[in-house]
């Protein structure tokens, strides 16, 4: 009797239960990618899906196909793109999303609370920004060579850092705090079309959950210096430009050149690349921030022929480059404090440091001390003619 | 039950009521200074646990029943405050299981289908004994410790120190109420093994080992997730596992991870339903505790139906429990003290 | 005319036995006693009834001759005086010839060879190691292992079961190491029988096993006198059965079955990792179709897109939903497994070309099924080849089913929770009163390393606490 009723509760647990979640693979729709963009006060949503049936090395198929949905507010739009596809949306697999400059400046809030809340989406996407094209054209921008975008997206950004890094990846959870947290800064990579492919210009800075500035690629490599994220930075430098910016006498100065026949000396520039970089931020009083930064440099193009056999040589290119790094960065916090964002990290380290957050972060005082060690010249000593 | 089976057996009821209430309380109350708490809690739990061992160690080998035959009335009381104290327990815990499944694993099923197969596990469980519990414990011990010791190699990367800084800046008020609500969620399932002969010696060792597990894993919480999303989630627990990225192809694997939680939780359940039985009169034994299990099992699915109610009235949770605990060890500990003067002067007349 | 009275115990027997035409009486007159000699023709050995009786009776002098000493005269190496009549058809049955002088009856052993050579073992046939293996005959086992135990301490007791076979069963065990508990367990437990005939150790296996309803296997029995001698040397009890050239070896624990005992005569570093593969071999392929069917259909997430892009691809075309797929492939292959067992090797490889082709290309281009679930169903398969007993085999197969229904309704945690149902069954089983998982569960590290791993031989000195209670170290050699 006992053996017959547990057998009856067996058959019945097994029987009712999994067919409300079982999902065939078969029925899935896998996105790679969701673009956002807002227009004539509606959200525009298009999903990127995946093809299944493409093979690999026919070109007459495609890989990607693409749902569109519009409505006033985001669940609404979800809904409406979900209805262009034949089988259930899976998000899981979910690579990027592209967002418009339109919804950085306004709409941030209502993105935050829809990704977040539900459980259909991971929380390890990525997301850009999108300049000078709306979202949905990056988004369907897939050429033949790189057909899924939101797999070309994430290796771009990834491999962008092979001469300068411009911008690391950004993912959603770590977007969403930075906007929340006074002590964070909040920035995403900006996407546009170049030459008909896609490149990275810049990135997008946030202040209290909304898009402030884009900062360009020079500006957006001094953001990762401070933020001990870089991996290069490049700094070119003109011959013979300003005299002030070097310290060394001037009869010095013409001894470290060589003599060349070639005397011209306008437009040449020398250049260098920064190969290791670590920065140290300080809160020394209540309105004195000092930077430490050690660069290790290499030289990468010697178009003012100095000579690289004597010792003064190195010494005046460290301090050159030493001055040009501060001004640089002195121009960055110009740019910072004019567009009301902290972006060296003040207010973090004055909370850590005080218990309270300052009062007014811009009147600060910076000082700076940058040891630059040249280290590597390159193969070659001069090319003379 | 051998040392070892005692062991892996504390290891799992310890945890257990960490999933849906404990880190998220104490993060609550604490804010991020709640791993100072919990190395605190630690110290006091200990003290909770060494009260049972004691009664335990003046038990000697009998089981609860025997012991408490004597005592007419006081034994009587003794044992349905016992199996209220365990029942609760059982609801709680099978609640939270059914919630924390249906939310993450299956969306669209109904929460009583989740439960159903587990009702029929205890059972089981509750006909084999105790002996079966700390066997099954022994093995699931040596699967769940590589898994967790894995995951928290592969969170240092992920660790930022600046969620931490700057440190205490709780109020003293905040940071003692977080200590004993960390010696409440570990210390008090271990009423559930007054059953066994060990002389406490490994329940506290037990104790101590699953602890320091446990501040590990709530100090991990607290800095990789941050201020900000520590208070957001209801399980910090599980979202954590969403930041783990191993060998550039292991992701998304919290789904699978998550089973460390669920082993925690069929265990207490085990040893839950086997205390019951034990405590029920002998001669009905087969037919009135698989009744008792699925009134039980009613009684949680069906107050407990919508997750709202329970994510807020989860707040509430230690405080009974602190309430029970008191309730049964503090009288017990004084009747075996009592029995133990008399046994003594017994012997020496 | 003088009548001879033939013997009554004579005509006793011929009354019995007729219609036999294989029983033969001899009659021989010495003096004035009558001395008959009884033996059937197809057991008892004409030559040795030749030589060990008729041969030295031939040749007595009559006058020398007296009743009572007629054992003087016959040489067999085996005599027994039987004294109740009763038995006489249980003597001749076994081969035994018999001389009835008066009422005084003598059986001489005089058994023919009706037993093959030794040979090697068919399944378990290992490249190292000894190939000897046991036969039919219970006397030429008994001393295949006497050949490795030359010890006094083997003690035999010996049964007979069958109320119409009277087979010998001999229950064998060391004196100075088993626990007597178990010998007298087992046989209690065969002293309840009461059958017409047992014609193989299979036949009690399943009822000493007790009355406990389980897949698994609590009785190992083999075919190799080395395995068994190994086996009573840690404290277990061997059973022989007359007629039957396997061995049942009791206690056994599931650690038992998973590692050959070839592994010993190899060397060590290289075998502890192919030993400890095995242990997980067993769990693998329990639970693959079952994980292959949950991850996919529940939590897809957890694949790499790229691969999961592939399989969707393949299962496009396919009708059926992954589950049936999954039934179909098992089914297939379970049939070819079983057609593999039975059919005459000599019949050729034609049968094999066939289930290829029902597993290949063909299968996967007319859309039944996708490749993915070949490869996971083939994969099971092989790592199910690991284990070579029959009785190993059925019970994964009726544990591989649980779990593929388990997953199937419900996922990764139906998973879980038929992994916990799997512990508490095997813990909970015994064999002959010791708990069946055992150097796992309750843990003996002793035990532990000499089946799952191995140990080098100077290192292993102990025996296992649990089967054991006296001379837990092992024996140095004296000289």
């Amino acid at each position: 009797m006992k053996k017959i009723m547990i057998g009856i509760l067996i058959i019945v647990c097994f029987l009712s239960t999994g067919c409300y979640d079982y999902i065939e693979l078969s029925d899935r729709a896998i996105i790679s990618g969701i673009s956002i963009d807002y227009k004539n006060s509606e959200y525009e949503v298009v999903f990127e899906i995946l093809n299944p049936n493409s093979e690999t090395g026919s070109s007459d198929k495609e890989k990607v196909f693409y749902a569109k949905g519009n409505a006033t507010n985001m669940t609404e739009a979800f809904n409406n793109a979900s209805l262009n596809i034949d089988k259930k949306p899976y998000f899981a697999h979910l690579k990027v999303l592209i967002l418009s400059e339109e919804i950085g400046k306004n709409h941030i809030a209502t993105i935050r609370d829809y990704f977040l809340r539900a459980t259909i989406f991971p929380n390890n996407f990525y997301v850009v920004l999108a300049k000078d094209k709306t979202a949905k054209e990056i988004l369907k921008f897939s050429i033949e060579s790189e057909p899924i975008v939101g797999e070309t997206l994430i290796n771009l950004i990834d491999n962008n850092q092979y001469f300068q890094t411009v911008a690391q990846k950004v993912k959603l959870e770590d977007f969403i705090v930075s906007t929340l947290d006074k002590r964070k800064t909040a920035y995403l990579p900006v996407i546009t079309v170049e030459n008909e492919k896609l490149a990275i210009t810049g990135i997008g800075i946030f202040n209290e959950g909304k898009l402030k500035t884009l900062f360009k690629e020079q500006e957006a490599s001094v953001l990762t210096l401070l933020q001990n994220e870089n991996k290069n930075y490049i700094m070119t430098n003109q011959c013979n430009l300003d005299e002030t910016l070097v310290t060394i006498k001037e009869k010095e100065e013409t001894s470290i050149k060589k003599e060349t026949k070639n005397k011209e000396t306008v437009n040449k520039y020398t250049g260098f690349n920064i190969t290791k970089s670590k920065t140290k931020i300080n809160v020394m009083e209540k309105n004195k921030v000092k930077i430490n930064i050690n660069l290790n440099a290499s030289l990468v193009q010697n178009d003012c022929n100095y000579d690289l056999h004597k010792m003064d040589t190195y010494e005046y290119l460290e301090n050159l480059l030493k001055q040009q790094l501060q001004q640089e960065l002195e121009a960055f916090f110009k740019l910072c404090q004019e567009n009301d964002v902290d972006l060296i990290g003040f207010q973090k380290l004055y909370y850590n440091k005080y218990r309270i957050y300052p009062s007014d972060w811009k009147q600060i005082e910076i000082e700076y001390d940058i040891t630059v060690t040249l280290s590597k010249t390159g193969i070659t000593y001069e090319v003379e003619e | 039950m051998t040392k070892k089976q005692i062991f892996s057996t504390t290891y799992f009821l310890s945890g257990t009521l960490f999933l849906g209430f404990g880190y998220s309380i104490m993060i609550n109350v604490a804010n991020y200074d709640a791993w100072i708490s919990a190395i605190l809690g630690l110290l006091i739990g200990c003290s909770f646990v060494a009260l049972i061992g004691y009664i335990n160690k003046q038990k000697g080998p009998d089981k609860l029943y025997d012991y408490l035959k004597n005592a007419k009335i006081f034994g009587f009381i003794m044992r349905i405050l016992l199996i209220i104290v365990s029942a609760f327990m059982f609801i709680l815990i099978l609640a939270n299981l059914e919630i924390f499944t249906s939310s993450f694993f299956f969306v669209h099923t109904p929460n009583y289908m989740v439960a159903l197969p587990v009702i029929v596990l205890m059972i089981i469980f509750a006909k084999n004994g105790l002996k079966c519990v700390g066997r099954v414990a022994e093995i699931l011990f040596i699967i769940s410790l590589p898994i967790i010791i894995f995951i928290c190699t592969a969170f240092i990367q992920y660790i930022d120190l600046d969620n931490i800084k700057p440190i205490m800046m709780a109020s003293n008020n905040q940071i003692a109420l977080s200590t004993l609500f960390f010696a409440i969620f570990s210390a008090t399932p271990y009423l559930l093994l007054l059953n066994t002969e060990d002389d406490g010696k490994y329940y506290v060792l037990g104790y101590i080992f699953t602890a320091f597990v446990s501040i590990i894993i709530l100090f991990i919480i607290i800095s990789v997730l941050g201020p900000t999303l520590m208070h957001l989630y209801q399980y910090p627990e599980y979202f954590v596992l969403k930041k783990f990225k191993v060998f550039g192809f292991l992701e998304r694997i919290e789904n699978i991870v998550s089973i460390i939680w669920i082993f925690n939780c069929i265990i207490t359940l085990a040893c839950s339903s086997v205390m019951i039985k034990d405590l029920f009169p002998k001669k009905g034994q087969n037919i009135t505790f698989p009744i008792f299990t699925i009134i039980l099992f009613l009684i949680s699915t069906y107050t407990i139906n919508h997750s709202a109610i329970f994510h807020s009235y989860s707040k509430y949770v230690p405080y009974p429990l602190l309430i029970g605990f008191f309730i049964v060890v503090i009288p017990l500990s004084i009747y075996s003290f009592k029995k133990n003067k008399e046994h003594k002067k017994m012997k020496e007349n | 005319m003088v009548k001879y009275m033939k013997n009554k115990l004579v005509t006793d027997l011929e009354n019995l036995y007729t219609l036999n035409p294989d029983f033969i009486i001899r009659e021989l007159e010495i003096g004035t006693s009558k001395i008959y000699i009884v033996f059937l023709e197809s057991v008892a050995s004409g030559t040795k009834v030749d030589g060990f009786i008729l041969r030295n009776l031939s040749r007595i002098e009559e006058k020398q001759f007296n009743e009572k000493n007629i054992l003087n005269y016959i040489s067999a190496p085996n005599l027994v005086e039987i004294k109740d009549p009763e038995e006489m058809d249980y003597y001749l049955a076994n081969g035994f010839t018999l001389v009835i002088v008066n009422e005084m009856i003598y059986a001489l052993e005089t058994k023919a060879d009706l037993f093959r050579s030794i040979s090697e073992p068919t399944s378990e046939k290992y490249l190292d190691g000894p190939k000897d293996s046991f036969n039919e005959n219970i006397q030429i086992n008994m001393g295949l292992i006497k050949r490795r135990i030359k010890s006094s301490d083997l003690k035999t007791e010996q049964m007979i079961i069958g109320g119409v076979s009277k087979t010998i069963v001999n229950i064998l065990y060391m004196e100075n190491i088993t626990d007597i508990n178990i010998v007298k367990i087992i046989k209690n437990q065969l002293e309840k029988i009461n059958i017409d005939a047992i014609y193989d150790s299979g036949n009690i296996a399943d009822f000493l096993a007790g009355e406990k309803k389980t897949a698994l296997p609590t009785i190992a029995s083999t075919e190799r006198p080395d395995r068994v001698s190994s086996s009573l040397l840690e404290g277990k009890v061997i059973v022989l059965v007359d007629n039957s050239p396997q061995a049942l070896i009791l206690p056994t624990f599931f650690v038992d079955f998973i590692n050959p005992i070839g592994d010993n005569y190899i060397k060590n570093n290289n075998i502890n990792f192919v030993k400890i593969l095995r242990f997980f071999c067993f769990f693998l392929t329990v639970m693959i179709p079952g994980l292959y069917i949950a991850l996919i259909s529940y939590n897809p997430e957890i694949l790499p897109t790229s691969l999961l892009i592939n399989f969707v691809n393949q299962n496009q075309n396919v009708p059926f939903p992954i589950f049936v797929e999954a039934l179909i492939m098992i089914l297939i292959c379970e049939i070819l497994r079983e057609s593999d067992l039975r059919f005459p090797s000599n019949y050729g490889s034609a049968i094999s070309i066939l289930g290829a082709l029902i597993l290949g290309e063909a299968a996967v281009n007319s859309g039944i099924v996708s490749p993915v679930m070949i490869i996971v169903v083939a994969f099971t398969y092989i790592t199910s080849l690991i284990f070579t007993e029959i009785v190993m085999i059925n019970a994964i197969r009726h544990f591989r089913w649980l779990f593929l229904i388990s997953g199937f309704f419900l996922g990764f945690y139906g998973i879980v929770l038929t992994f916990i149902y799997f512990l508490i069954h095997a813990t909970n089983l015994d064999s002959v009163g010791y708990p069946y998982f055992y150097s796992i569960a309750p843990f003996d590290s002793t035990y532990l390393k000499k089946t799952l791993m191995k140990k080098p031989i100077n290192r292993d000195r102990r025996r296992s606490n649990i089967l054991v209670k006296k001379n837990v170290t092992k024996q140095r050699s004296k000289i």
